[in-house]
């Protein structure tokens, strides 16, 4: 698993590569809140390395999206695997995400 | 025995030729000269006899002519015819005795006319009986033992008879004797008829008259001597003298005696000088052959590796008749020869080092291959037996097998084309590509690579500067070994038989078309796969076996191989292998190897443990996933669908981790994978508290909480699953229909264009 992220129009753009289970949550997870906690709002996870994801990596979503909504933050998804996009519809992610298919497409929308 | 050997030999023979040689012609002219010189002693002995006799006969002329002479010139005498006339008897008869004394008469006398004795002289004591009638004759007169010659002859004065003059000698006389002797040539002896008058032989009474004709050889006896002579007869008047001269034989025999020793030493001594003379030459002849062969022989014992014989090359140079020419051939001979055990030992020095390498050549490539006593059992899932029979020292057959990781055992058979050391080479390096393309694979492949990809690698790196075209057939698989799944890559080689104990079942798996490895950079392979059942076998091989041949040179044939399987009870991989290897060699009989034989048996064992056995860690899961996907990669299934399948596992487990277990105690988790016609089937047992994930799904289905996703997705995600509680376990079973694809292909191509750039 691995993580990056970089700023670009005041959002935070999170780039994950790599398979996000039950083993690697915890180190997004850590990474994600230690960003909301240093103020960031806007959080856009970029998901194109991103090749596998399961209900242990949703809870972290789920998770950063309750605490950025005490910080009126928002965050959206942008660049979905083909994995990751069924398992997005099946939880019917894009009920409470914004989810795009390039990163210039989301800057547009924060 | 010397004796024969020396008449056996050459020397021997030509020792006996040259005496027989010499000795015939000497022997003959010995004879010869013999008979020339006996002859010669006979006419000698002859002549010399002769010679007596003559001597005799003119003695014996002189006798008579001297007396006829004697008593004509006393009848002619004038005194005494004086005396007669006038009857003067006294003086008469001192004239008659003075002439006998002077002519040396025996005896003498006169008669008157009427025939009566006037005077005489040693006369009339004979008291002969003289014959009147026979005047001018001699006449022979006996008077007691003497014989007396006479001549009677009348005595005339002027025509007038006056009376008759009669004059004798004695015929035996000795002192005829005595002057015969003086010349000591013989006996002598006289006959008056059969009368023997005198002789000089020691013993007279023997002496018999012979009756050989005059004048012929004869032999008489006498006082037990040989005496040869010969007779001749003397007319005396009316009266014929014979007498005979003969000499006593053994003075001829000793002659010829004499002659005999005398030619047998002529003879010896000209044997001794020819034979010494023919003998030196005949050794100086053979000496050269017998040191011809001391030489030979030393040639034979010096192991072929004769020293320059100087003598030997001195008379080939001089000798120019056959031996020196046998010397030459001889010196030709053993200059080849040197040449020859030169090059002899050169070869056979330069053989072993290449036998001695080629030993251990075989040595290295038989310890590159894996060799286990009997099979290898890994973990009791399989076992492997394998074996080569290289054709000649070293071979171009290879096989090999190994543990790609805990799961996945690789297996290969491979042949190369030709035989021998180039075969051997491509081998080596083909083996170590397998390995080596398949280690690199399991370190920096994600998923492994799939027996295709192993293959067509491997192919690249040997097309590149394959200048000899070398190729080889390879047979590349891998089993799972929690499975029994194969999944396997040919290029080019003869498919493997399917063994199937129960039934006994044997088929051969679809043979591929594709092309050997070596040929082409851009040949592509396929990728198939069957599963083992329990007790099942894999019999690879080379066409080394089929194309063993009999005494007859008729091929063993896949068809026999296969009918062999199909009879055979071959319990187990080791029993297949050994099996098979004697029922060949059995069939060659005592041919020699065509082709290097190689075979590898592979035996997918009863699984006890049919699944994979993780503890109720987390840990444990973290290690688990990855073989999942592992698998899936194996089998080409597309990875939306191994994903599903990997989350599913995770999402039931991780549950049943969170929530299962009311104790803190260690707990086994079976997990069961099975890919059934692309259908790949997850189960999974556990003895965590009774739980239905089906149920628990539909209610969380419309929760939006966290925990109740993870089930949400299984059921969206797998095609079907089943629960059951059975005793104290929990058993779930999901099955998703997957893709199968080929995930690396397009990466391959990729990379097989830059590379062919």
């Amino acid at each position: 698993m691995e993580i990056s992220a970089l700023k670009e129009n005041g959002v935070w753009i999170v780039q994950l590569s790599g398979k996000l289970d039950s083993f690697t949550s915890k180190q997004v997870e850590d990474f994600l809140l230690a960003g909301i906690a240093a103020g960031r709002e806007k959080v856009l996870i970029e998901a194109g390395q991103l090749e596998y994801v399961s209900s242990a990596g949703l809870r972290i979503f789920y998770l950063v999206a309750q605490r950025l909504e005490e910080r009126h933050g928002k965050m959206a998804f942008c660049a979905l695997t083909p994995h990751v996009r069924r398992v997005f519809e099946i939880v019917d992610m894009a009920s409470e995400f914004a989810i795009h298919t390039t990163r210039a497409e989301a800057l547009k929308e924060f | 025995m010397r004796m024969k050997n020396f008449l056996l030999s050459f020397k021997g023979k030509l020792t006996l030729l040259v005496i027989a040689a010499i000795s015939l012609p000497l022997l003959v002219a010995a004879l010869i000269a013999r008979q020339v010189l006996q002859e010669r002693i006979h006419s000698s002995f002859t002549t010399e006899l002769n010679t007596g006799l003559g001597t005799i006969t003119l003695i014996l002329s002189w006798i008579e002519q001297d007396l006829v002479a004697e008593i004509a010139r006393i009848a002619s005498n004038d005194v005494m015819e004086d005396h007669l006339a006038q009857g003067t008897v006294p003086e008469l008869k001192k004239i008659l005795t003075t002439q006998r004394k002077v002519v040396a008469l025996e005896l003498l006398a006169v008669f008157d006319l009427h025939r009566a004795l006037v005077a005489s002289s040693k006369f009339k004591s004979k008291n002969l009986a003289l014959d009147f009638n026979r005047l001018e004759q001699l006449q022979i007169v006996q008077s007691g033992e003497d014989y007396y010659l006479i001549y009677l002859l009348p005595i005339t004065r002027k025509q007038r008879p006056l009376g008759y003059a009669a004059g004798g000698i004695l015929l035996n006389d000795k002192n005829l004797l005595n002057y015969l002797q003086t010349a000591r040539i013989a006996n002598t002896a006289f006959w008056l008829g059969e009368k023997l008058l005198l002789t000089d032989v020691a013993a007279p009474a023997d002496l018999i008259k012979p009756k050989a004709a005059l004048g012929e050889m004869f032999e008489a006896r006498i006082a037990g001597q040989k005496y040869q002579g010969i007779v001749r007869g003397y007319q005396l008047g009316e009266q014929r003298l014979e007498y005979a001269l003969f000499i006593s034989t053994r003075q001829l025999e000793e002659d010829e005696l004499k002659l005999s020793i005398a030619l047998i030493v002529v003879v010896a001594v000209l044997f001794t000088l020819c034979l010494s003379f023919l003998g030196n030459i005949l050794e100086r002849t053979i000496k050269p052959l017998q040191h011809l062969t001391a030489y030979a022989r030393q040639l034979s014992t010096n192991h072929f590796t004769p020293r320059v014989d100087s003598a030997l090359a001195r008379l080939a140079e001089s000798s120019h008749d056959e031996v020196g020419k046998l010397a030459d051939a001889f010196m030709h001979m053993e200059r080849q020869l040197r040449a020859y055990i030169h090059e002899l030992t050169e070869t056979t020095r330069a053989n072993e080092r290449i036998q001695s390498e080629l030993r251990i050549a075989r040595d290295i490539q038989m310890s590159m291959l894996p060799h286990h006593n009997g099979a290898w059992r890994n973990e009791g899932r399989f076992a492997v037996a394998a074996a080569l029979e290289p054709a000649r020292e070293v071979g171009g057959d290879f096989y090999d097998y190994f543990m790609i990781d805990e799961t996945h055992l690789g297996f290969a058979i491979g042949d190369v084309s030709g035989k021998g050391i180039p075969a051997s080479l491509f081998m080596a390096v083909s083996k170590a590509l397998v390995r080596a393309v398949t280690s690199w694979a399991r370190a920096f492949a994600d998923n492994g690579m799939l027996p295709r990809e192993v293959l067509e690698r491997v192919n690249h790196e040997l097309c590149r500067e394959n200048d000899m075209l070398m190729f080889v057939t390879l047979f590349y698989g891998v089993l799972e070994t929690q499975t029994g799944e194969v999944i396997y890559s040919s290029a080019g080689h003869n498919p493997p038989f399917v063994f199937s104990p129960h039934p006994r079942r044997v088929s051969l798996l679809q043979p591929s078309h594709s092309k050997p490895l070596g040929i082409k950079a851009s040949s592509r392979y396929q990728t198939h796969a069957l599963t083992l059942q329990a007790g099942e076998m894999l019999l690879l091989y080379t066409d080394g076996l089929t194309e063993a041949r009999d005494a007859n040179g008729q091929l063993y044939s896949e068809a026999r191989l296969e009918k062999f399987l199909r009879q055979g009870l071959h319990d187990g991989a080791h029993a297949l292998l050994q099996n098979t290897l004697a029922e060949i060699k059995s069939f060659a009989h005592d041919a020699p190897p065509h082709d290097d034989m190689t075979m590898l048996a592979l035996e997918y064992l009863p699984q006890k443990k049919s699944a994979i056995t993780i503890r109720n860690r987390l840990d444990d899961l973290q290690r688990l996933l990855p073989q999942i996907e592992e698998y899936g990669a194996r089998r080409q299934i597309a990875k939306e669908d191994l994903f599903s399948v990997r989350l599913a596992v995770e999402e039931m487990i991780t549950n049943t981790l969170k929530y299962g277990y009311g104790d803190e105690a260690e707990h086994d988790i079976l997990i069961q994978l099975h890919l059934h016609e692309g259908a790949l089937t997850i189960r999974i047992e556990d003895d965590a508290e009774a739980f239905n994930p089906i149920a628990a799904s539909s209610a969380a289905s419309n929760g939006n909480a966290a925990g109740g996703h993870g089930l949400k997705l299984v059921r969206a995600l797998m095609d079907e699953w089943h629960y059951q509680r059975e005793g104290d376990k929990n058993i779930l079973l999901a099955t998703k229909q997957c893709r199968l694809v080929l995930p690396m292909r397009n990466k391959t191509l990729a990379e097989g264009n830059v590379d062919g750039n």
